[in-house]
């Protein structure tokens, strides 16, 4: 039998009769369940969407837990000797210490990251059929993920070599939670470091190349570290993985200072549009999307006068009134289908969204009349009557220009010019019109 | 009294005494340094979840002891035996939550942590009676952070209070019904079957 063999062989039986098999469904159990009850009430995906950065995005979540329960996986694997009452026994046998500790890892390893990717898949099916991204460098982040899965494996199995073998494997686990969803309260940015469940991504913010590269490298002195540790006959190699890991974590903090880990993904923001006026325009990311939003979009536009076209906004931060571009801002479109159909949720609350941006003034007193305005606007825009002003007169005025569109329209323009430089005594004419 | 010393030195009692002592401490200590910054509320649900799930962990190992199998051999009645360890569990689980609770938190998060300290102590019971003794954390832990993770963030809804009863407030009385009911099946499970060799 040859040495491939062999390790194929000690590899199974560790996967069936090791902790293998149980981790990876520990694992996917609890990170599919974690998915379907975050899209509960099953109304919008929320969390993630049709892209490949958006699952990453969710699988980066889904990691505050299964990492610390992998560390506890590790943890309780690493007890085993301890716990079985063979510690002497296997001194006594011929294949080297880090042979089996090495294999027990990376078996454990490839476990955890099958559990991880059976959530990941429930994930993808819960966007939906559609033509989504797969773009932002989601197959290297999801391999940081797993990395970092990976890591917190071989820090468990340590762990539970060295601690007290009564405790080992919950305090790992508890502790490892608390490791890695304590510290984005105190520094987001440094909270990167811990292996999982920290890294921000979104839709379209993708990690950059040289990060990608030295967390690759920190991650796997951190695994090599834990693992050399307990493994080798002579522990000074234990300094060659820390060196690697304390270079990679010193570069990642100096370099990363200022400008983050992550940088704007240029062809997930690229505008797609419609090829007919008034041009709707979605990123890239969201293209699937368009079809969907183009209506609801172009509704408004029909209704406003001096808006050229409509645009979204994928910061999610309001930068400035709309007014002042001649755009309509279609707010971010992540997480905003319903899971397993990709139909856009609550159009509703998305035409509302762009017309509040739209005819929202940026005068920075809020006004008794500024106020009733923009409250007679958004009634006549949405057609909704839950922002209507108390008042006979407000009331007649929205039913007449709901009535008549060419009114509305020239109302509208009026109040945009009125509202963008502030005028008081022009909105007031236009309530009282 | 030297037999009751020497039964409680056997079942590695002291350990778990200055271990849950310990965690106390520092837990209270964290929870003092969060309570000096203002920026950051909400932070009592993971402490008062979190909390009693690992207290339970590191008393859990007292309701089996080294040789569960001898221990069946004993000519004396068992259930009161176990009735004595599960009292001593739910006391030390409760009143360790309880006390860090009132150290640190408002009344309401010294109620939750109360209820917990119950709750857990209740899932701890079950685990014992249900599965063999280096297993018996797998519950605990489990569900501990998945119901913290998973839990909805908005409150509200009793079948949220029943299945996310440790991130519960303190005065939601579905979340203590919950507990209660934890604690009363553990207690009966184990006092009838004691652990699990």
């Amino acid at each position: 039998m040859n040495t491939a063999h062999r390790i194929a062989r000690v590899s199974l039986l560790e996967w069936r009769r090791g902790t293998g098999l149980i981790l990876a469904a520990v694992l996917a159990i609890t990170g599919s369940a974690m998915t379907l009850l975050a899209l509960s009430p099953y109304t919008v995906t929320g969390d993630w969407s049709a892209s490949g950065s958006g699952i990453v995005m969710w699988v980066n979540t889904l990691s505050i837990l299964l990492g610390p329960l992998a560390a506890a996986g590790g943890a309780w694997a690493g007890g085993r000797e301890h716990r079985l009452g063979v510690v002497e026994l296997l001194s006594a046998v011929p294949r080297r210490r880090w042979h089996r500790n090495t294999v027990t890892t990376v078996v454990l390893a490839v476990a955890a990251a099958a559990g991880m990717l059976s959530a990941a898949a429930v994930t993808l099916v819960s966007v939906g059929p559609g033509s989504a991204y797969f773009g932002g460098r989601w197959l290297l982040s999801m391999t940081v993920i797993l990395l970092g899965l990976a890591a917190y494996v071989a820090v468990g199995f340590a762990a539970g070599r060295l601690l007290p073998r009564k405790w080992g494997a919950p305090v790992v686990g508890l502790g490892a939670y608390l490791v890695t969803g304590g510290p984005s309260y105190v520094d987001p940015q440094l909270a990167q470091l811990v292996p999982v469940g920290n890294l921000a991504i979104t839709d379209v913010q993708q990690l950059r190349l040289p990060v990608i590269a030295l967390a690759v490298l920190w991650l796997v002195g951190i695994a090599g570290t834990a693992l050399v540790a307990v493994s080798a006959r002579r522990r000074v190699w234990v300094l060659l993985p820390t060196a690697v890991a304390g270079a990679a974590v010193g570069s990642l903090v100096m370099a990363t200072g200022a400008d983050g880990w992550t940088e704007t993904d240029p062809i997930a923001v690229r505008q797609v549009c419609t090829s007919d006026a008034p041009k709707v325009c979605v990123s890239r990311v969201h293209q699937h999307l368009l079809p969907q939003i183009t209506p609801l979009a172009r509704d408004v536009l029909a209704r406003v006068p001096g808006v050229s076209g409509a645009v979204e906004d994928n910061t999610r931060v309001r930068t400035q009134a709309a007014t002042t571009s001649h755009q309509l801002r279609i707010p971010s479109l992540q997480g905003a289908a319903a899971p397993f159909t990709g139909v856009l949720h609550d159009t509703a609350q998305l035409r509302w969204d762009m017309a509040n941006d739209l005819l929202t003034g940026s005068c920075p007193a809020d006004t008794g009349v500024s106020s009733a305005s923009w409250s007679i606007a958004m009634a006549v825009v949405t057609g909704r009557d839950n922002d209507q002003p108390t008042g006979m007169h407000s009331n007649e005025l929205i039913t007449r220009l709901r009535g008549d569109d060419e009114a509305a329209r020239q109302w509208l323009g009026r109040y945009l010019t009125a509202s963008s430089s502030c005028d008081s005594a022009a909105l007031t004419a236009l309530v009282n019109s | 009294m030297t037999g009751l010393l020497r039964h409680l030195t056997a079942r590695e009692v002291w350990p778990s005494m200055v271990a849950v002592t310990a965690i106390a401490v520092v837990i209270a200590a964290v929870c003092v340094s969060l309570t000096a910054q203002p920026s950051l509320t909400s932070w009592w649900i993971p402490v008062a979840s979190l909390t009693p799930a690992l207290i339970n962990v590191l008393l859990i190992r007292t309701l089996a002891g080294h040789d569960v199998t001898l221990e069946r051999s004993l000519s004396r009645s068992r259930p009161a035996l176990y009735a004595w360890h599960a009292s001593g569990v739910i006391a030390a689980s409760t009143v360790a939550s309880a006390a860090i609770g009132l150290a640190v938190l408002d009344s309401n998060g010294t109620l939750a942590m109360t209820r917990n300290g119950l709750g857990f102590a209740g899932l701890a019971l079950i685990s014992a009676a249900v599965l063999r003794t280096a297993a018996t954390w797998m519950p605990i832990v489990g569900y501990a952070l998945f119901i913290l993770m998973a839990a909805p963030r908005e409150p509200g809804g009793t079948a949220t209070a029943w299945s996310a009863w440790p991130t519960q407030p303190g005065d939601t009385p579905a979340a203590w019904g919950a507990a209660t009911a934890l604690l009363l099946i553990g207690t009966v499970s184990y006092v009838r079957r004691g652990p699990t060799p």
